[in-house]
This record gives structure tokens, sequence and C-alpha cells, in this order.
């Protein structure tokens, strides 16, 4: 349980960092394996707020300056989708 | 009678508990969003800034070993010496104060109140044509103010500012125009930003502009704001569109300056100075 706990924060903290360092690329990836492999990782939407809140909200951008929130929400839904067609 | 087993009723609870707060929180976020955008921008600058501060380091070789590090700066300020004695030895003084001397006479300052930034993050690993900069409200830092590259090319504006940071919004950026001079015959143009560190510009069918041509930005400045790199012509088509992008690669871009606004360059030209 403490191991999960343990690893579950490494990854959150990894997939933080590389969002502060623009690494999209790599914490895209983590935060969609996590989404699949972690039970509730609500984490996801935090991550895609953190992402805007550097790079795209307030900037005049529109629609797209809430990219992360949005790609977050959709991944975190259609991972809950296929995590519920797979139990069944 | 059929009951429901303690233990699951307990993981169904610690469910919808986890649920609400998650469900809870994330409204919570979109009210903030909808009452202060800026407040998480903000937020997370502060925390991200030393994480960009310390890769900016990384970059400019501060985890280099002590002995490379005394190797640069000896080299430097050889550099440096030489570069003093060039300069005494020239009459790039005497130029410079002509220089002042007539830019003094026209009603121009001759010095811009300019302020180095370091940039921390830039594109490509910025979604967009913006850079983050150490400067902000508490170096006292205005919004929309210009910014240049260290050789004063116009790159683009602060789009956002921060207590310790700033983003700036290229003129690159898609969908940011800014009124530019085309050429040796100053065809005046609009500037539209493609992303990617490109312009384009439309301007009449027949203007004898070519590739290489330089284009300036409008202000009494007459800095160098791009060459133009291709002009497209469909003789069917009364516009030609220009393809022009700036002199200095903005990936490439570690500092940049800082400037309040180009009105601020001018002063009234005093007619005593004249005579």
């Amino acid at each position: 349980m403490h191991t999960n706990i343990t690893l579950r924060m490494l990854l959150d903290a990894a997939v933080v960092v590389c969002i502060f360092l623009g690494w999209w690329y790599i914490a895209l990836p983590i935060a969609v394996l996590c989404a699949w492999a972690l039970p509730y990782y609500f984490e996801f939407v935090g991550e895609g707020l953190l992402y805007d809140s550097l790079y795209g909200l307030g900037r005049g951008l529109g629609i797209f300056g809430y990219l992360g929130i949005l790609i977050s929400l959709f991944i975190g839904a259609v991972m809950l989708l296929l995590k519920a067609i797979v139990k069944l | 009678m059929t009951y429901l087993l303690p233990r699951k009723t307990a993981a169904s609870r610690r469910m919808r508990a986890l649920v609400g707060s998650a469900g809870a929180i994330i409204i919570l976020s979109a009210l903030i969003l909808w009452r202060a955008p800026s407040f998480f921008s903000g937020l997370f600058m502060s925390v991200a800034r030393p994480f960009w501060r310390t890769e900016f380091s990384i970059q400019s070789g501060a985890l280099e070993s002590p002995g490379q590090l005394l190797s640069d700066n000896e080299s430097l300020k050889r550099q440096l010496s030489d570069l003093e004695l060039s300069i005494a030895s020239t009459s790039v003084e005497a130029t410079l104060e002509e220089n002042d001397e007539l830019k003094a006479m026209l009603g121009r300052a001759s010095t811009t109140p300019a302020v180095l930034a370091a940039v921390l993050s830039r594109p490509p690993y910025m979604p967009y044509d913006e850079l983050v900069i150490d400067r902000g409200s508490d170096d006292g830092i205005a919004s929309n103010t210009l910014v240049y590259s260290p050789e004063m090319v116009l790159i683009g504006h602060l789009s956002a500012l921060y207590s310790q940071t700033s983003a700036v919004t290229l003129f690159t950026s898609p969908g940011q125009k800014y009124n530019v001079l085309i050429g040796s015959s100053h065809i005046p143009a609009e500037a539209d930003g493609r992303g990617g560190g490109q312009y384009q510009a439309e301007i009449p069918h027949g203007s004898a502009i070519e590739a290489g041509d330089i284009v300036e930005d409008q202000s009494l400045n007459d800095k160098e704001f791009g060459i133009v790199v291709t002009v497209r012509s469909d003789p069917s088509d009364p516009f030609d569109q220009v393809l022009f992008a700036p002199p200095v690669n903005i990936y490439q871009l570690r500092w940049v300056l800082l400037e309040k606004s180009p009105e601020t360059n001018l002063k009234a030209p005093d007619p005593k100075a004249r005579h």
C-alpha cells in the first residue's frame, strides 16, 4: 500500500517537473499510463490546469488556453470508460 | 433478507468521498478561474521559477568543472581587454559622440532605458510562440512593454505580467499583427505572425521587393524588424505575399531587452539645441 502511494507520488512529481520544464511530450505519456494503471487518477486534471496556467491561460488564446484541462478531462474520461469495459 | 457487507459499504463510502472531494476541487478551481483568471498562473509561475532558473544555470554552464569555469573566466577577461584596446585605438568613441549629437539634434534620445532579462523558457519547449523571462512587476516592468533581442530587434511584447516572471508573446505568434515598412522604398504593410518565427505581409503587386530586403518597424527607431525570405507573386492577384523572418533565431535567445514603449524614447526637439 505504502509502495503504491510512494510510486504514485513519484510519478506525480515526475509529471509536474516535466510540465515545469515544458517537456509535455514526456509528461503526457506518463500521465496517460498513470491514468490507466492507477485508480482514480484525478491528478490528471490538476496537471492539465498546471500546464494551462503556465503556458495557456490569460494569453488571449481563447479555447486553446484551456487545451491542457480539456485534454486531461477527455483522456481521463476515456480511461475510466476503457477500464470499466475491461473489468466487465 | 439481504444485508450489505460492512467492508463493501466502507469501500463505497471511501469512493464516494474521494469522487466528491475531486468534484468539489474541480468546481472550486473552475470558480477561481472564472473570478480570477491569473490566480493559478501567478501561483504556478512562482513555483516553476526555481526549476526554470536551474535549467537556465545548467545551460549556462554552471555545472562545469571549476577548472573549466576559471579557464573560461580567464579567456573572457583576455577578450575584454583586447576589445578595450581595439576600441581605444580606433575612432569608435568619436563616432559614438557624433551619433549622440546628431540624435540629440533630431530630438531623439541616444540611449534607451532597457532592462536585461534572462529567457527561462522558450520555443520549441513552449507550446506557443512565447517566452518566459525572469523579470516581473517587482522589477518595475509595466504591462505591454516591448521586447527586443540583444541585437535590438523588436520581437514581441509582454502579454502576462507576474511578480517575478513575465510571459512574452512574440510578434511571430499566430494572430499577432504589427505595422512594418518593407524594402528600401519603405512600403507600409501589416506583418501577420505565422508561428515558428515567420511573418507574412501583403504588398501591392509589382512592388520591387525581393529576398534579402530589410523590413523595419514603423516607429521612429528605424530598427531592423526582419529580412525578406521570399515573395510569392500571382499575376491574377493584386497583392503579393511577402514572407519574412526576424534576423535573430528566436529559438536560441538566452537574453532579451525590455523597453517601456517606443514613445518613451521620443523627446520634443529643443529649438535652442539646433542653433
